[in-house]
């Protein structure tokens, strides 16, 4: 190794990511390994860590985010190239089609972290919907309405307004013009009168507990549900997931070194570790439910195993359904204008 | 040194803490609101006046007025803040009447349990009633098995039974309980000090009670009700967290959490601040009113 | 006319008058007592349950589920002592306070003697400044001070530094209304005649202002202690980082999931050192009152705090 490489020693790691997204028992175990304390600040949306960031000086040394962030992160100098030789488990663990991403060609700036599809997640022992047999699936959440109150939209504008399109059939979600996204508001007005959505991204915690019963969530919370938060006698196969196959969400999270960082290397080192195949095993099944998309995990196995349950077996994407997958983009500045006009305008109710 | 000049300098190191870090902020607020955006978006305060852009502030008051995206939450934030500071006054007044005039040997007791709340977090007494009103709560459960959500629901006020699904009757409950102990207390004092001997005084002139009440006592109490009402209005109009931990559906949120929304949550930082500034000069009125009566009450206790 | 005289005209009244039944219009109206408990009960209950929760066997936080300290010690990743991050928010809630405390109460209680004798040009704005944090909503100047941070003096940032400003900033005014209470009643004859004797002023204050503020300095310092402890919004906007957690933030942050007991743990643990601050301020203030004719000290404290509706 040469001296350039040389990792820091002592000293905190401080990363920046969403809320219950990584075990502690993997940070503390790489935090032992590296001699480092490692600290997580937590965010509710990537457009409130994106608002910090940019703004406050914060000095972060891993930032997790999601595809579509990356050209304002960049743009903003908030990150630092990634040296390629540090992060070798990204070749060797990680599924082809991420190694050089449309949306980081060559992966100069990131590696993913999970792979999701976004889609309607219930309880079945509560709510009688099947989005599956209808012809579109989302109307299983706006016709909810005997659950209003009970029901979750993504605190995020991209996957909201999002899916009011999807739901009318335009599958350009990542369109910046004015009327499209005026009319998805329109559809999300509509939603909001039938079904009065909280505005949040807890579901992992408030569906297995029944705060709510039906949401637009993540495939990930599902399996988190699952896993860490179902109370005693409550089984998980109340637990029901759709997402639309066609055209849908699909995507991944991505970890990046910030150009604020002062132990990058150690920076480096965390991000390989993530993508360390027992690691991410670690991860994902003890604790975030988020899968990583690595090689060697079989899912189809871990059902069969009962190590997590049969019923929500759609809630992993398929390398196949991740090479096909929707995703959402960086809009130009304009269109981010309309987008988040319009979700002002939704938030004011 | 002389001896006048020992004043003004002992005021000196507050003054200029205040200076730099409450109208100094507030100047920044109002740099950033009439300030402009770079390409990217990001605010850039405009610190000279001359230079001020009156766009964004313009944009502001278009989405406050009937008609405006913002208008809904203005009415529904006056509409939360009136319904919560009624439900303190009906709550509050004769608790701090009974405390002030009638509870006799228990009084200590009183004052103490009154106190009490303000020396629990705010946010801690919020949650508390998160967990009483989940679906499997004790707060829910009592209110059904007293049928008050059928009759709430039948009222209109409530929407299903679900008491923290984004209902609009929960966030003012959850309001008035926040704040009431704060317009009790000043309402306790005021009315203690009204003198014993007016009301003996009345009674003997032959006043029934109603109307001693009526004529004397509520009068006499008229300042310490309106001051304890703006005192807990105030804080109502900044609220954000009440909304977002009682419901947290748009359908009930405020202007604390329009502003929040643009400030914390997104890139509108300047649109954030142009609202704030908005807030501000309608929320001067009542903060100057209330300290020309905090005043008032000094120089009397002086006298 | 103070409160203790109030009491006594009350308590004599009330002897002076035979108790009747409710018909007689002079008597009690239990109504009144009636409304009074109810209410007591209705604002200490909830809390008092999520305290008992804080004790639970189980996992449940809307139900009394068995009695144990494994939400406190217990639990090795979710308890209070085994999660380093609710730790955190206990020690940065504590030192933000104790930060507060050190830096609002000086500097509130030079502003208030200050503005008390005060009385040349720009004395009128000044008292108006120094009281506008009473009653400035939190948020309004939470975004003052974010934005102010962000950009003039970016160079000190959000974090630690930017939130012990805050909490001094709006707790100093608080210190300002009591220790002026107390200037009012002490009144201005002792240290005019110490004056007059030809001691210095600043000799003065030390030696004879100073020790009569005692019991307001003491209720001063018990008040910023509580006022930053409590704090949300200004922690909020003023946070950089994890390290900068606050207790309050942490439960915002989590009360609208579904946390686990251990939260409770964590906000019965912060009420405790609120209490403790209490009961410490309580006696100092009647040990330094002691022979004072004025109201009983709870009511004293009571009307400290009356100042704003934080």
């Amino acid at each position: 190794m040469s001296a350039s490489t040389k990792p820091e020693t002592g000293g905190v790691l401080k990363i920046y990511n969403y809320a219950d997204y990584l075990n502690p028992d993997v940070l503390k175990a790489f935090g032992k390994q590296e001699g480092v304390e490692v600290k997580v600040t937590t965010f509710d949306s990537v457009d409130e860590a994106f608002a910090k960031l940019s703004t406050a000086g914060l000095d972060f040394d891993v930032i997790f985010s999601t595809p579509d962030q990356l050209s304002k992160l960049v743009g903003r100098k908030l990150l630092q190239p990634l040296n390629a030789e540090l992060v070798p488990n990204l070749q060797k663990n990680i599924w082809e089609e991420i190694h050089s991403p449309f949306y980081d060609v060559e992966s100069r700036y990131t590696v993913p972290y999970v792979v999701y599809t976004t889609g309607i997640g219930w309880r079945n022992d509560k709510v009688d919907v099947d989005p599956a047999g209808l012809e579109t699936g989302w109307n299983a959440l706006w016709d909810a309405t005997s659950q209003r109150g009970k029901t979750q939209l993504l605190d995020d504008k991209r996957e909201a307004l999002g899916m009011a399109m999807l739901r009318d059939g335009q599958p350009d979600i990542n369109t910046g013009s004015a009327a499209l996204v005026n009319s998805a508001l329109a559809g999300l007005e509509e939603l909001a009168a039938n079904v009065r959505p909280k505005v949040q991204i807890s579901a992992y915690e408030t569906l297995p507990a029944g705060r709510i019963t039906i949401g637009q969530m993540w495939s990930g919370d599902l399996l988190s549900g699952a896993i860490s938060y179902l109370p005693k006698g409550t089984p998980a196969s109340v637990l029901s997931y759709w997402y639309q196959a066609e055209g849908g969400p699909v995507f991944n999270d991505i970890m990046t070194v910030a150009a604020a960082s002062k132990k990058p290397i150690i920076a480096h080192r965390f991000l390989n570790y993530m993508m360390e195949p027992q690691v991410a095993y670690d991860n994902f099944v003890n604790y975030v439910g988020y899968q990583p998309p690595q090689k060697s995990l079989n899912a189809a196995k871990l059902f069969d195993e009962g190590t997590l349950p049969k019923s929500l077996s759609n809630a992993v994407v398929t390398q196949e359904a991740y090479a096909t997958g929707n995703g959402f983009m960086t809009l130009t500045a304009d269109g981010e204008q309309a987008w988040e006009k319009a979700w002002s305008k939704f938030r004011a109710g | 040194m002389t001896r006048r000049r020992i004043w003004g300098l002992l005021a000196a190191p507050g003054m200029a803490w205040l200076g730099l870090f409450f109208v100094v902020a507030f100047y920044a607020v109002i740099s950033v609101g009439l300030g402009n955006v770079n390409s990217l978006y990001q605010p850039v305060p405009h610190w000279n006046p001359l230079t001020w852009n009156v766009g964004y502030l313009t944009e502001a008051i278009q989405s406050v007025i009937p008609g405006g995206q913002n208008w809904p939450v203005v009415v529904r934030t006056v509409i939360y803040i009136a319904a919560a500071i009624i439900g303190a006054l009906l709550i509050g007044y004769p608790v701090a009447y009974y405390a002030s005039r009638h509870a006799g040997r228990w009084r200590g007791l009183v004052v103490v349990l009154l106190i009490l709340p303000f020396w629990i977090s705010y946010i801690m007494r919020m949650f508390a009633w998160t967990n009483l009103l989940a679906p499997d709560g004790y707060g829910s459960k009592i209110l059904s098995a007293l049928s008050i959500d059928s009759l709430f629901s039948s009222l209109g006020l409530l929407d299903g039974t679900d008491w923290l699904g984004g209902q609009g009757i929960t966030v003012i409950i959850a309001l008035t309980y926040g704040y009431v102990p704060f317009f009790i207390l000043p309402l306790f004092a005021s009315l203690d000090r009204i003198d014993q001997r007016v009301i003996e005084a009345a009674r003997d002139l032959g006043a029934p009670p109603p109307s001693s009440f009526w004529r004397v006592i509520l009068p006499m109490s008229k300042p310490g009700i309106l001051a304890g009402l703006v005192l807990v209005a105030l804080p109502m109009a900044g609220d954000y967290y009440t909304q977002t931990l009682m419901s947290g559906s748009p359908s009930t949120s405020m202007i604390g959490n329009t502003i929040n929304n643009y400030i914390q949550g997104g890139p509108d930082k300047v649109l954030g601040s142009a609202i704030t500034i908005l807030l501000s000069a309608v929320l001067l009125v009542f903060m100057l009113y209330y300290l020309r009566t905090l005043r008032r009450q000094q120089g009397a206790e002086a006298a | 006319m103070s409160a203790a005289a109030a009491e006594q005209g009350a308590t004599a009244a009330a002897a002076e008058r035979p108790r009747f039944s409710l018909g007689n219009p002079w008597s009690k109206p239990r109504w009144l007592t009636g409304i009074t408990w109810v209410y007591i009960l209705w604002s200490l209950l909830p809390v008092l349950l999520a305290i008992r929760v804080a004790f639970n066997e189980g996992r449940s936080r809307t139900s009394i589920d068995g009695w144990s300290l494994k939400w406190f010690f217990g639990d090795s990743n979710f308890s209070v002592f085994g999660d380093p991050t609710l730790q955190d928010a206990l020690t940065h809630s504590l030192l933000l306070a104790g930060l507060a405390m050190l830096i609002a109460t000086p500097l509130g209680i030079m502003l208030a003697i200050g503005l008390q004798r005060w009385r040349g040009r720009g004395s009128g704005p000044s008292n108006v400044v120094a009281l506008l944090p009473l009653v400035t909503p939190e948020l309004v100047f939470a975004v003052g001070l974010f934005l102010l941070f962000t950009t003039l003096l970016s160079t000190i940032g959000l974090g630690t530094t930017a939130q012990a400003i805050g909490h001094v900033t709006f707790s100093m005014s608080f210190v300002v209304v009591i220790v002026r209470g107390r200037l009012v009643t002490i009144g201005p004859d002792v240290e005019e005649a110490a004056a007059d004797l030809g001691a210095p002023p600043l000799a003065v204050i030390w030696r004879i202002l100073l020790p009569l503020l005692a019991p307001a300095i003491a209720a001063s310092l018990l008040i910023v202690f509580a006022l930053s402890i409590d704090d949300f919004v200004v922690s909020q906007y003023l946070a950089s980082g994890a390290e900068t957690t606050t207790v309050p933030m942490r439960i915002y942050a989590q009360a609208r999931g579904a946390p686990l007991p251990s939260l409770n743990a964590l906000a019965t643990l912060m009420l405790l050192f609120t209490l403790l601050a209490l009961v410490l301020a309580y006696g100092v203030f009647r040990f330094m009152t002691r022979g004072e004719k004025r109201g009983s000290a709870i009511e004293q404290i009571a009307s400290i705090d009356s100042g704003g509706g934080r």
